[in-house]
């Protein structure tokens, strides 16, 4: 399709100025020279012309242009026919649409008409050039041929043909702009006095967006000129929001309209933002809801009432609203030192991060030290005040759940199926989940564990998952299931099947999941078991800490921060986010509520090795996951311990050298069972069976030296002697 | 499979047999099998079970099958069943508990299996016995299968071997894993004492008083008498550590006459004495023959059926507390059966009685060790009395042999020494001189040793008890002043028990006298 600016082009090169064209077609809202825009509100009277239509126009244009060049270069060399078929070919192409042509598909008509009718004058055919004009004047009634270019006698002939049929109306609109149509022509929405138009009975149709459409008609006499009024009554009016500050979306009966803009610019050392406003305009009458929303400020919300008022048109002003700014006063507590804070991924610093100013919502809060993982949730803020996050870290769980296609010998679940467990993926607590795709399985479960964190003793990539959870169908006795197979760095270590009607037992492999960990076993002072008459925890044995805070054995425990409690893990969560802090526990003793702030610490505890009751999974995830992220320290030389004991208890000695005991990064000076000397004393023993005495010698050795190592619980054994002993017996003479 | 050594009753309907025998054979001859074995139809059970092994191999009950028989065979669960089981049926049950840790070596019973094979590797009864093989096995079961309850009872095993070969250290380390590892087992607080009595040894009583508080300070039910014994062992090895500590070699005094067993002066005749590791002492009556026994130490005497023997000259103590007595000639159980061991070793000669028994010496596994005084010579016998071996040969007569941790000690009065016999035999033989500067003793009567392996000698003629560390560097002793309540008129036995008190029977006083 040619554009405007070539139409143009064209028509100049066929000798016809834009001037000339723009005083031909008298329209002035359609002239060439104007662009056509319409009122706001009002449809373009081009928009309504079909594509079809307005590709025709520009071959018009050509033929136009090609006739044209024959008539002019032809005057007196007798190739009027040759023109005249050229504008006729015009003239077919576009008389069929005349009725919704644009203004420069009529203007081509027009000229084309105008042109056919000359070349007929001067080939003397009257009778056909007049019947041209006719056509003329009823495609395009204010045509004014170019008296440049026309000879007076054609032109005098014209304007006897256009006089005799032509009225001229002047149309007196109210409100002014308005879409006007005549006889079904669209005229636009701003008309000049004495539009001329066909003489005859006419149809006026009026209309205007939140007005009530006018429809009137009569009859033209030729030359006539008539005054006809229109008016349209309003049905709807505007509405002015104005909020300080600006920026508020403004929603009416559940859409957005808009956003409330600045109307004053801010003014330098002033506070306060400007604020805005927003002009909704026809608001149909009655009763509408409206809320205002802004990130960090109280929504505001009410009812507006629409009246129309015939005289008033103006939009119905409503009162400034400045809602109540809210922030949330976030602070970030982490026991890893350094580790970056971000808030829907922007870096706001380092822990401890204090009082860092957020707005209420939903959002998400991530806590790394260098690439790994520490703690990553989405909390929901609300209201003002102080928020503490205690982002301590937590293992990273990388689920699985297959259920588009069979992978690595897992098949899919079904839809409602893998619903159901990524539902109770998401609520597991206690670690950072991560959530993968099937597609991401690219391997089997014994290289998921190779990849998991802490791997070959350098910390793998260090943003691995520390252990993955594989969730794929299998068939049950009891029909079709799930298999739940729990994955750590040392391979699979427990498998679940579950048929799919057995809630529980899904349900017992995620609260396994989900019990006490303990490597970062919190000491609270208090042993609990679960009530067996009512919700809630009964306390067995309180010691110091917990009797202090006003605990007593056979108290039963209801809440812990706010939350009810009815199995071990739900204290120990609550627990977990409060090391180093207290916790508020709400007790029931003899009918009556009492409140109390337990202190909860955090002590590193090491499990021997093989220790039976030991929950191999966890503790070596977390081990393993705290070795990468912990600084040289007490927690580190327990984590490394705790991970060589679980080894050592499954016969991986060699495995325990290279993934904790001869690890890097051992602190010295820690005193008790996380000392460096019970690190040596292990390796001395996995050196011992690996039949590497001599090294499991010097092992002994050097443990023996330190003299401030103990065992792990309950005795606390002195490292040192019982070291001399191993080293003794591993001596030649011994031997 | 089926988990666990015993074999219980199970009720197996006849029905069921059938429907199972339709599924596996193995599996329904295996139950039919347990089910003879609980009506005492041990041929038919044996029968059974190998007819369903052979029915199926590979079968699921295939090695649950293996352990049944070999059980019925060899049914030794501990170190205290060793030597009570026949020559014959050990070699029964032998290749089927190979079979088991070598065929279904992944099986739940291949644990089980090879912690018995360690133990019948270790029989005193088992002509193939092996004391490194037996620890090997009781090794692999410890790294094989760590997570099994035998792991704790093989390390404490292994330690055992270790012990009776002497190397206490190395036992020390056994016991150091099952303490570590194996915390909740049942064989901890075994390893626990024998580790911190190892301990002390090596002198890390620090350490061994550590290793004790926790058995010592134990609350145990009454009706645990192992359990109680244990937690009494354990209190009477805390009070010597206690005493070895408090010990100083020139300052006499600090061992103090205690009491005097009777009260009374000239209430008995006072033969020989032993005291156990519980504090008990054991008393031979030496006008009767009869063993008096006085819990405690202290308690009123207790006079005990058997055994006894008329001319007997000695009493010693097992290592299950039972006491055995010697005349001359005869060795007398504890359940009074006698025994007139042959004296020769020389497969030339015919064997002849010993003429004159000095000492005797029971192993920990049923081995007997004799001092034969007419010839000079140690002589081991085994539990079937027959003589396994000369363990050592002596150039001068001996008067009487003590033992610790199967190390024997031979006290030759004429050359005022004691032969040490170390629990290898003849080649490391060494003897300490019963003198050094400032102290020597004259007449050596009598010896013993306490659990921390230190040696004791009764010197009649100074009336002196010396305490002597291993190596014979005198560390205490015991010299009543003349006149005083503990004064020795003419001292003829000795004995100490599990707290180091110290026991001298006095003929004249026709008492025994103890020293705390």
């Amino acid at each position: 399709m040619r554009s405007r600016q070539d139409l143009l082009s064209a028509l100049v090169v066929a000798g016809i100025g834009v001037g000339s064209l723009s005083s031909a077609l008298v329209s002035p809202a359609d002239a060439l020279a104007q662009p056509s825009t319409p009122a706001a509100g009002s449809p373009s009277s081009s928009s309504s012309v079909p594509d079809e239509v307005r590709a025709l126009v520009p071959l018009a244009a050509q033929e136009l242009q090609r006739g044209s060049e024959i008539l002019f270069k032809g005057r007196g060399a007798g190739r009027f026919d040759e023109a005249s078929t050229m504008l006729t070919a015009a003239i077919d192409r576009l008389s069929p649409y005349g009725d919704v042509l644009d203004a420069d598909g009529r203007a081509v008509l027009a000229r084309a008409l105008d042109y056919r009718a000359q070349c007929r004058f001067l080939k003397g055919q009257e009778a056909e050039a007049e019947a041209d004009f006719v056509l003329l004047v009823a495609a395009e009634p204010s045509y004014s041929p170019d008296p440049t270019n026309t000879s007076r006698k054609i032109l005098e002939r014209f304007q006897k043909i256009q006089t005799a049929r032509v009225a001229y109306v002047t149309i007196q609109a109210d409100p002014q702009e308005m879409e006007i149509i005549w006889n079904g022509r669209r005229l636009g929405s701003s008309l000049p006095p004495d539009l001329p138009v066909i003489a005859g009975p006419y149809v006026l149709k009026a209309k205007r967006d939140c007005f009530g459409p006018v429809e009137i008609d009569g009859t033209l006499g030729p030359g006539e000129k008539r005054i006809v009024p229109v008016r349209l009554d309003p049905v709807a009016r505007g509405i002015r929001f104005e909020t300080r500050p600006a920026g508020f979306d403004v929603e009416l009966d559940g859409t957005i309209v808009g956003r409330t803009a600045r109307t004053e610019a801010a003014q330098p050392g002033e506070a306060q933002e400007p604020p805005g406003a927003l002009v909704v305009s026809c608001v149909a009458a009655g009763e509408h809801r409206y809320v205002l929303r802004r990130d960090c400020f109280e929504e505001a919300k009410g009812t507006v009432s629409v009246e129309i008022d015939f005289v008033d048109r103006s939009p119905i002003a409503f009162p400034r609203i400045s809602p109540v700014r809210q922030e949330v006063f976030l602070t970030v507590e982490s026991d890893v030192p350094g580790s970056l804070v971000r808030v829907e991924g922007a870096p706001i610093g380092t822990v401890p991060v204090k009082d860092f100013g957020l707005c209420p919502g939903r959002r998400s809060v991530e806590v790394r030290s260098g690439p790994r993982l520490v703690f990553k949730e989405a909390i929901e803020f609300k209201g003002s005040g102080k928020v503490r996050i205690a982002a301590n870290r937590r293992p990273l769980l990388r689920a699985y759940v297959v259920d588009r296609a069979e992978r690595h010998g897992r098949e899919a679940l079904d839809a409602t199926a893998a619903a159901r467990i990524r539902e109770r993926v998401r609520s597991l607590r206690g670690f950072n989940v991560d959530e993968a795709r099937d597609d991401q399985l690219t391997t089997d479960s014994k290289a998921i564990a190779e990849s998991l964190g802490g791997q070959g003793g350098g910390g793998g990539d260090g943003s691995g998952a520390d252990l993955a959870l594989l969730v794929g169908r299998t068939e049950t006795e009891r029909g079709p299931g799930v298999r739940l197979s729990l994955i750590t760095p040392i391979g699979q270590v427990e498998t679940r099947d579950c048929s799919e009607e057995d809630g529980p037992c899904v349900e017992a492999f995620f609260a396994g999941l989900q019990g006490p960990w303990p490597a970062t076993e919190l000491q609270s002072g208090l042993s609990v078991v679960p009530s067996v008459s009512r919700p809630g925890l009964r306390v067995v044995s309180a010691r110091a800490g917990a009797t202090g805070a006003g605990v007593k054995t056979g108290d039963l425990i209801v809440e812990a921060d706010g939350r009810k409690v009815e199995i071990q893990s739900d204290l120990i969560a609550a627990l977990d986010a409060a090391v180093g802090d207290v916790v508020p526990v709400t007790i029931e003793r003899g009918g009556s509520r009492v409140e109390v702030k337990l202190p909860v610490r955090w002590a590193p505890r090491i499990a021997p090795p093989g220790s039976a009751p030991v929950p191999v999974a966890r503790i070596l995830a977390t081990a393993s996951y705290e070795i990468s992220i912990l600084p040289p320290g007490e927690a580190r030389n327990a984590a490394l311990l705790n991970l060589a004991s679980v080894l050592i208890g499954r016969g991986e000695y060699r495995r325990a050298l290279d993934l904790a005991l001869e690890r890097s990064g051992w602190a010295d000076g820690v005193a008790g069972a996380a000392a460096a000397g019970s690190g040596r004393y292990l390796a001395g023993r996995c050196y011992e069976s690996l039949d590497d005495s001599e090294r499991a010698l010097a092992a002994y050795r050097k443990a023996s030296e330190d003299a401030i190592a103990t065992f792990w619980e309950p005795d606390g054994l002195p490292v040192a002697p019982l070291a001399r002993v191993k080293a003794l017996s591993l001596s030649p003479a011994a031997r | 499979m089926e988990r666990g050594n015993s074999l219980r009753f199970v009720p197996v309907a006849l029905l069921a047999i059938t429907a199972i025998a339709a599924q596996d054979p193995g599996e329904a001859l295996y139950r039919v099998g347990r089910q003879l074995l609980a009506e005492g139809k041990i041929e038919s059970a044996l029968k059974k079970f190998d007819e369903g092994i052979a029915a199926a191999p590979q079968g699921p009950f295939a090695d649950d099958a293996l352990l049944a028989a070999a059980t019925i065979d060899y049914p030794a669960t501990a170190l205290g069943d060793l030597g009570r089981v026949p020559a014959e049926r050990i070699e029964r049950a032998r290749p089927r508990l190979i079979k088991i840790t070598t065929d279904y070596r992944g099986s739940d019973s291949a644990p089980a299996a090879t912690y018995r094979l360690g133990l019948v590797r270790m029989d005193p009864s088992n002509p193939h016995a092996d004391l490194d093989e037996a620890f090997a096995t009781f090794l692999q079961v410890a790294r094989l299968y760590p997570q099994a309850p035998e792991a704790a009872e093989s390390m404490y095993a292994a330690g055992e071997c270790h012990r009776l070969q002497g190397s206490l250290a190395a036992s020390a380390g056994d016991d150091a894993i099952v303490v570590l590892e194996h915390g909740s087992s049942a064989a901890e607080p075994r390893s626990r004492l024998r580790l911190a009595e190892t301990s002390a040894i090596l002198g890390e009583t620090t350490l061994a008083r550590l290793l004790l508080a926790p058995l010592t300070g134990r609350e145990v039910p009454a009706s645990a008498s192992g359990a109680k014994a244990l937690s009494r062992r354990a209190s009477a090895l805390d009070a010597l550590v206690v005493r070895s500590e408090s010990d100083r070699p020139d300052a006499p005094g600090t061992r103090q006459f205690d009491v005097a067993v009777p009260p009374s002066a000239n209430a008995l005749k006072v033969g020989a004495i032993a005291a156990d590791a519980e504090g008990d002492l054991w008393i031979l009556d030496d006008s009767t023959g009869k063993v008096m026994k006085a819990a405690g130490g202290t308690g009123a005497l207790e006079v005990l059926t058997s055994p006894a023997a008329e001319d007997a000259r000695g009493i010693v103590l097992s290592h299950g507390g039972g006491p055995y007595l010697w005349e001359d000639r005869a060795v007398v159980f504890p359940d009074g059966r006698r025994f007139e061991p042959l004296g020769s070793a020389d497969e030339e000669e015919e064997a002849e009685p010993l003429k004159r028994i000095a000492g005797l010496a029971p192993g920990p596994l049923g081995a007997i060790d004799v001092l034969d005084a007419g010839g000079n010579r140690v002589l081991r016998y085994g539990r079937d009395g027959a003589l396994k071996r000369v363990v050592a040969t002596l150039e001068a007569r001996p008067a009487a042999l003590a033992s610790w941790a199967g190390t024997l000690l031979v006290l030759v009065p004429t050359r005022r020494e004691i032969v040490i016999v170390p629990p290898g035999g003849s080649p490391a033989i060494r003897s300490i001189p019963l003198r050094g500067a400032g102290w020597s003793v004259e007449s050596p009567v009598a010896i013993t040793t306490d659990s921390l392996g230190r040696i004791y000698v009764l010197d009649d003629s100074l009336g002196t008890v010396h305490v002597l560390d291993r190596e014979g560097k005198r560390v205490a002793s015991i010299a009543p002043a003349k006149g005083s309540p503990g004064e020795f008129r003419s001292p003829t036995a000795l004995a100490v028990d599990g707290a180091g008190m110290v026991y001298v029977a006095d003929k004249r006083q026709a008492r025994v006298l103890r020293f705390r």
